[in-house]
């Protein structure tokens, strides 16, 4: 190659034209295997929710009563204003905390 | 005898060979350490440059320790006798060996998730190498070869190991002076980038609210190395080391198996290989050798690189603002110019200023990984075309 400003000017367009093109071929590469991994994720999803499907009536309604049977009060109407910060009071019943495992 | 003794004192002392030069560069050096020490400019890079600054400039006797002779590491097949302890820091740059294991460090030690989840940001990584080539045609228009300008350019990457990677192989004798400039820009990366930032952005721009990234999977994270060390290995050979070592040290960190290797170059590897490289460079900066009409042309082209890049992923950034529906912060544009994680932290710290509530460092980090291989592309190019 020619050592003059030319074959520079050459060069400098040559060379980011390449390598807009290697790195929108590796981004097109990235999109690629999101899509593989997004279509290997939703397929373990679909496992996942036909197993949690089948077990879920026998396990989530059981923690649930837990939090209610021990009966969180608001002692008023929670009303939100963008204006002031909001503060909620909250008071257990019989002044106990629920144990932790209904959290 | 008396006197023969203070003479013989004087001159092995080295007070005999002291010179205005050594005097500007030890005030340099002086400074440089102020840099990193009271201000905090990348001190892991700045403070031991700076020091081997300092060492190399006071004045040295025959057989100093601290002199760097090009001469003793010319060529890795002729003779080869470095001399003195830093002759060996030098012959580990030259020879190619520290970049490529810097590389593996920074692999090891960048996570590619920002990237992957937002794979645009590759095309940011590529404008912001802009720089290279205004800088490469500024240079060769000043009188440079064409090989030099183009490893002059390459400081434009804002990444220190490929510019010392192509400095060898396209201008080994600008090597010095290369390298110091990369290195000094990029622990000022601080100071450069952001008047640019702020020029070419607007308040409204500079305060947009990026969305949480999404999460990528295994996978992906697995098999990006992989593929893009097959892609640009096969498409340009010359730079295969760089890339292989970068993506070899993410696919440790990824792998999840091989925890005490990916540490082992994260931290111990890289650390030690920088204590040399950055010594070596500093130590390079010596009066006879640096104070010189080209080196002054090459600190100046330097700047214009670096901020010829950062105005370009800028650029590029504004562009995305727009076709995006004012949700790409053109902010994360300029982390494109490689120094991880310098320029990403930047990102985040001048877009904070405008909006307390925005963290763009993460979105940042996707650009700023594109620009190690972007700049290890551009690299690739210039070795193949020119290094014949």
């Amino acid at each position: 190659m020619p050592d003059t400003i030319g074959s520079a000017l050459w060069l400098s367009l040559t060379d980011m034209l390449v390598v807009f093109a290697v790195l929108a071929f590796l981004m097109a590469i990235c999109y690629a295997m999101r899509f593989c991994d997004r279509s290997k994720s939703d397929a373990d999803c679909a496992v996942d929710t036909k197993v949690t499907a089948s077990e879920a009536p026998q396990q989530v309604p059981a923690a649930v009563p837990a939090v209610t049977e021990q009966a969180v009060a608001v002692s008023q109407p929670v009303s939100v204003s963008s204006a002031s910060p909001v503060v909620v009071t909250i008071t257990w019943q019989n002044g106990n905390r629920p144990a932790s495992k209904a959290s | 005898m008396a006197t023969e003794i203070i003479r013989g004192f004087r001159e092995f002392s080295g007070l005999y060979n002291f010179t205005w030069g050594n005097a500007v560069m030890l005030v340099v050096a002086c400074i440089l350490m102020y840099l990193a020490i009271a201000k905090g400019f990348e001190p892991m890079l700045l403070l031991p440059i700076a020091f081997g600054c300092f060492l190399a400039n006071i004045p040295a006797a025959k057989g100093s320790f601290y002199t760097i002779n090009p001469a003793y590491v010319r060529d890795l097949t002729g003779t080869v006798k470095p001399t003195a302890l830093l002759d060996y820091f030098y012959f580990l740059v030259k020879s190619e060996i520290l970049p490529p294991l810097i590389f593996l460090g920074i692999g090891a030690m960048t996570d590619f998730g920002p990237l992957l989840a937002n794979p645009v940001s590759l095309l940011l990584g590529a404008s912001a190498q802009i720089g290279i080539f205004i800088a490469m045609i500024i240079a060769k228009s000043l009188g440079f070869t064409l090989g030099q300008a183009g490893a002059i350019g390459i400081i434009g990457g804002a990444d220190g190991p490929t510019a010392i990677f192509t400095a060898t192989k396209l201008a080994p004798d600008l090597l010095g002076p290369i390298a110091v400039a990369a290195y000094t820009y990029m622990s000022l990366v601080p100071l450069i980038q952001p008047p640019i930032m702020r020029l070419l952005s607007t308040h409204e721009m500079r305060s947009t609210v990026m969305q949480q990234l999404r999460p990528v999977g295994k996978l992906e994270r697995i098999l990006f190395p992989i593929v893009t060390t097959f892609v640009i290995g096969i498409l340009l050979p010359p730079v295969a080391p760089l890339v292989g070592m970068l993506m070899l040290g993410n696919l440790l960190r990824e792998s999840g198996v091989v925890d005490r290797l990916s540490n082992t170059a994260a931290n111990e590897l890289i650390n030690i290989c920088t204590i040399f490289l950055s010594v070596a460079v500093g130590a390079s900066m010596n009066a006879q050798s640096f104070l010189n009409l080209k080196t002054i042309y090459i600190i100046g082209l330097g700047v214009v690189a670096f901020a010829g890049s950062t105005a370009g992923g800028m650029l590029l950034g504004d562009l995305m603002w727009v076709l995006s529906g004012h949700r790409i912060n053109p902010l994360i544009g300029s982390a494109g110019v490689s120094a991880v994680p310098m320029a990403a932290r930047v990102s985040q710290k001048v877009g904070q200023k405008d909006n307390p509530a925005n963290f763009l460092l993460m979105h940042a980090m996707g650009p700023n990984v594109a620009g190690v291989i972007g700049t290890a592309v551009a690299a690739g190019i210039m070795i193949s075309m020119l290094g014949r």
